[in-house]
């Protein structure tokens, strides 16, 4: 699969917007030039020199607020992508195997996950377990997790019936080889698609707990908390809430679009795709060096 | 092809086989009874549906036994528990060749890899010993070394099927049994298997050919015996059930095989044997 | 009535996909009530060839030079709606698996239906009583019970027999049966041929038969063109091809089944002993 992802340009646009956001994520606090919670009499200033986001209502430098956001959001995203990724695909394989009484129990308390909505849900965990934000990651973390049970157990179920564990089986295999050794390679690709929307969903969800304040608490920046406190003078100072929208909006495509390049380039269908591609590529070029070739001889 | 006639290999006696469960449940085989000689090869054939790879299926514990009893070099697999059967397995005197390669064969794991997990299973060898054992096996059916590290879908189906029969025979079984090993196969690789297989089959490996077709396994067998909805209806040397067939069933499918020299045998007398078919079992 | 049904005059196809020719200078013909047959293995060439003459190739597979004539006109001027006209009534197919390419949720009597309503444009009631009739001409006993039938009620034999009837019921000039017997059982595979051979002699079909096997072939063809890496290896009669073959491939294949096959145990008087 790799030879053929790095010829998809997307793949390239994809993981160098993520990248940044990530390397924001990890070292968004350092890189904040002012003080984020520091206030100045420059208030809902426009982009300048000084302040190249401007200033939101209390005088804070912009950039340094979106900067300094930027942990809390993107790596709330990360580890709600793996609560979700260790809480689903467990079940999920385990349920193929330890009989129809396990699978029937996983089977309905994903269902029940399922049927949660979200920020209601977190909104009640955070009630019961503390406003933090790692309690809210958890429990938005769990709600996720149906759909790597989902895509973990598919994966499973249909190499578990397949010849080929048969025959290892007849050689002597235990439950627990196979599954290291068939199902677990097999199930990756579509795990790494979900880790995808899952993150992105995820920072959807932590921007929208956090304009809710749960979590955590204004005057922490996070990119949702700049939005809920600035949005009310989008009137006189556009730029304090544009840019958390516009950085949310960017990685949620760009975690899109990853999970699309991946999915196109796992699968013959991909094949099929690069080879029209390039078969598109050769008819125009061969149009053009006809087209010249007879202007040449007319002209 | 020396057949002991002391002590067979394999013991099929009395086998009942049930599908399903409550009111679905069905006989599928009804009192099965033959045996296979160490170093025999001993053809199975039925149409689909006759039950042949439940019979095989059984032998190797993927379908358990409702009545009757199973035994291999003297052991009774009958009613084994799953870590008995596990052991058994490991023991590799049993091994299986399926139909389809493409199916039989993990599409992600070398051929190298295919063939080794037998050995890798049961464990106690490093890569040098197991990677060893593969090339001798791998030049056992003539599969170039070149070959090794390929993937299944990067070979030809003869290739792929010959892969898999090394992959059976690295654990060095008394008996082989393979489920239609050419039917998917194409003339050029199918004469290359059957070949092999014919070279086995003078070596000490017992070999046990479940086919739905007589004329494609007629120039390997010894023996031949014919299964029709479940039951053994006819048994003995190829030549005599070919030339010589009592049971109906086995008249019919002698006289359906296509064979070069000459067309089917007529309609009416096919249609007559169905008749009798239908009225007898 | 015209002299042959299909001219295949030196066919060409292009596999873009890999880059190679599928199929290169194939050419033969076909009259009514003529029966030939391809003998090729999986990437001779011989499905490639089927589905050009249908006008169903696959994407990036592409006709680059010869031609194919189907009653007198030339395909390769043919628009796809031309193509829809005359497959069925014109040329029609049969393939290996027959449960996937019927509705598993419609009785195959009335998918029968639906394909005569379509291209004769009987009204139902004529169109159900021609599909009866149908069904009785495939060899298929009870038909009325038949008629009723899901797909998963029904063998491998009976399911192709039903297709077999799809493909002559609008009365076409040719039909390709493309490894039609392969996914059957020996003895429902003897019945099938017998049906083709039926069907050629009653209603002065063309039978193209494609198949490995070259005794499938030898049953029912009056010549045999075998196909080996898209080329034609070999071509002629039956009793040519068979008893005096040129190339080496056709040897291996006949070699194939004097060694492993019923020709070694099989003599005329064997035969008879065995009716007896």
């Amino acid at each position: 699969m790799l030879p053929r992802l790095i010829r998809l340009p997307a793949f390239w646009v994809a993981s160098g917007i993520l990248l940044l956001i990530l390397f924001l994520g990890v070292f968004g606090h350092a890189l904040a030039p002012l003080d984020p919670l520091k206030g100045s009499p420059a208030v809902l200033a426009s982009p300048s020199a000084a302040h190249p986001f401007g200033t939101d209502y209390l005088g804070r430098d912009v950039l340094s607020r979106v900067l300094a956001g930027a942990p809390v959001s993107v790596l709330g995203a990360v580890e709600v992508a793996g609560i979700a990724l260790v809480c689903g695909t467990v079940p999920g394989l385990l349920s193929v195997y330890l009989g129809r009484a396990f699978e029937w129990l996983t089977l309905r308390i994903i269902d029940t996950l399922i049927a949660l909505p979200f920020l209601v849900f977190a909104v009640a965990m955070t009630a019961l377990l503390g406003n933090g934000i790692s309690q809210a990651m958890l429990s938005v973390g769990l709600l996720l997790a149906p759909v790597f049970y989902r895509v973990s157990r598919a994966a499973a179920l249909q190499v578990s019936s397949s010849q080929y564990v048969e025959a290892a089986t007849l050689a002597g295999a235990s439950a627990a080889w196979v599954l290291r050794r068939h199902i677990l390679p097999k199930v990756l690709a579509p795990l790494g698609i979900a880790a995808a929307g899952a993150a992105g969903t995820g920072l959807v969800i932590v921007a929208s707990l956090t304009f809710l304040g749960i979590g955590v608490q204004p005057p922490a920046p996070t990119w949702g908390g700049l939005l809920a406190s600035d949005l009310g003078y989008l009137d006189y100072q556009p730029y304090a809430p544009a840019f958390p929208i516009a950085l949310i909006v960017l990685t949620v495509v760009a975690l899109n679009l990853l999970a699309d390049v991946l999915r196109d380039a796992s699968g013959q269908s991909g094949q099929v795709l690069l080879k029209k591609r390039a078969l598109r590529k050769a008819a125009k070029k061969k149009r053009r060096v006809l087209a010249i070739t007879r202007a040449v001889q007319e002209g | 092809m020396s057949a002991d006639t002391s002590a067979p290999l394999l013991d099929v006696d009395g086998l009942d086989v049930f599908y399903g469960r409550g009111a679905r449940r069905k006989q599928v085989i009804h009192s099965a009874t033959f045996s296979v000689a160490p170093g025999e090869v001993v053809g199975l054939i039925g149409e689909t549906g006759s039950g042949k790879s439940t019979i095989a299926r059984t032998i190797v514990g993927l379908v358990p036994a409702a009545a009757g009893r199973v035994s291999v070099g003297g052991r009774d697999l009958t009613g084994l528990s799953s870590s008995a059967w596990r052991g058994f397995r490991r023991s590799g005197t049993v091994q299986y060749v399926f139909q389809d390669p493409l199916r039989s064969l993990d599409p992600d794991l070398t051929l190298h890899d295919s063939v080794a997990e037998p050995l890798l299973i049961t464990g106690g060898r490093n890569r040098t010993q197991v990677t060893e054992r593969v090339l001798a096996q791998f030049a056992r059916v003539n599969l170039d070394e070149s070959l090794l590290r390929r993937l299944p879908g990067q070979v030809s189906g003869g290739q792929r099927q010959r892969a898999a029969i090394a992959r059976a025979l690295i654990t060095e079984p008394r008996l082989l049994i393979v489920d239609e090993p050419v039917s998917a196969l194409d003339s050029a690789n199918r004469v290359q298997v059957l070949e092999l297989l014919r070279e086995l089959a003078g070596g000490d490996v017992a070999l046990l050919f479940i086919s739905h077709d007589l004329g494609s396994v007629a120039g390997i067998t010894d023996r031949v015996i014919v299964l029709y909805r479940g039951r053994v209806v006819e048994a003995g040397p190829t030549s005599d059930v070919i030339n010589h067939p009592v049971h109906p069933y086995t008249q019919l499918l002698v006289g359906s095989a296509p064979t070069l020299t000459r067309a089917g045998a007529d309609r009416e007398w096919r249609d007559s044997l169905r008749a009798q078919l239908g009225a007898a079992v | 009535m015209p002299e042959t049904v299909l001219t295949v005059d030196e066919l060409t196809v292009h596999n873009h996909f890999t880059d190679v020719p599928a199929v290169t200078g194939v050419s033969f013909a076909v009259g009514p009530g003529q029966v030939i047959g391809i003998v090729g293995e999986s990437g001779s060439g011989k499905t490639i060839t089927c589905r050009a003459l249908l006008g169903l190739l696959p994407e990036l597979f592409e006709i680059t030079a010869g031609s194919i004539r189907l009653l007198g006109r030339d395909t390769a001027l043919l628009t796809e709606k031309e193509w829809t006209a005359l497959r069925g009534s014109s040329i029609s197919a049969v393939f290996q698996d027959p449960a996937s390419y019927l509705n598993p949720s419609i009785p195959v009597g009335r998918q029968l239906e639906e394909v005569l309503r379509i291209k004769t444009g009987l009204p139902r009631k004529a169109a159900r009583a021609r599909a009866l009739d149908l069904l009785t001409a495939v060899h298929i006993r009870d038909a009325e019970y038949v008629y009723q039938q899901f797909p998963h009620e029904l063998s491998g034999g009976m399911l192709q027999r039903i297709l077999i009837a799809i493909a002559i019921a609008p009365e076409p000039a040719i039909l390709i049966a493309d490894e039609a017997t392969t996914a059957l059982d020996v003895t429902v595979q003897a019945e099938i041929i017998d049906l083709l051979a039926d069907l050629t002699r009653r209603l002065g079909l063309a039978l193209i038969v494609v198949s490995h096997d070259l005794a499938v072939v030898a049953q029912l063809c009056q010549r045999i063109i075998v196909l080996r890496g898209g080329t034609v290896v070999e071509q002629g009669t039956v009793e040519q091809v068979l008893f005096s073959p040129q190339h080496e491939y056709t040897r291996l294949l006949i070699d194939e089944h004097h060694r492993f096959g019923l020709d070694r145990f099989l003599t005329a008087s064997d035969r008879a002993e065995a009716r007896a």
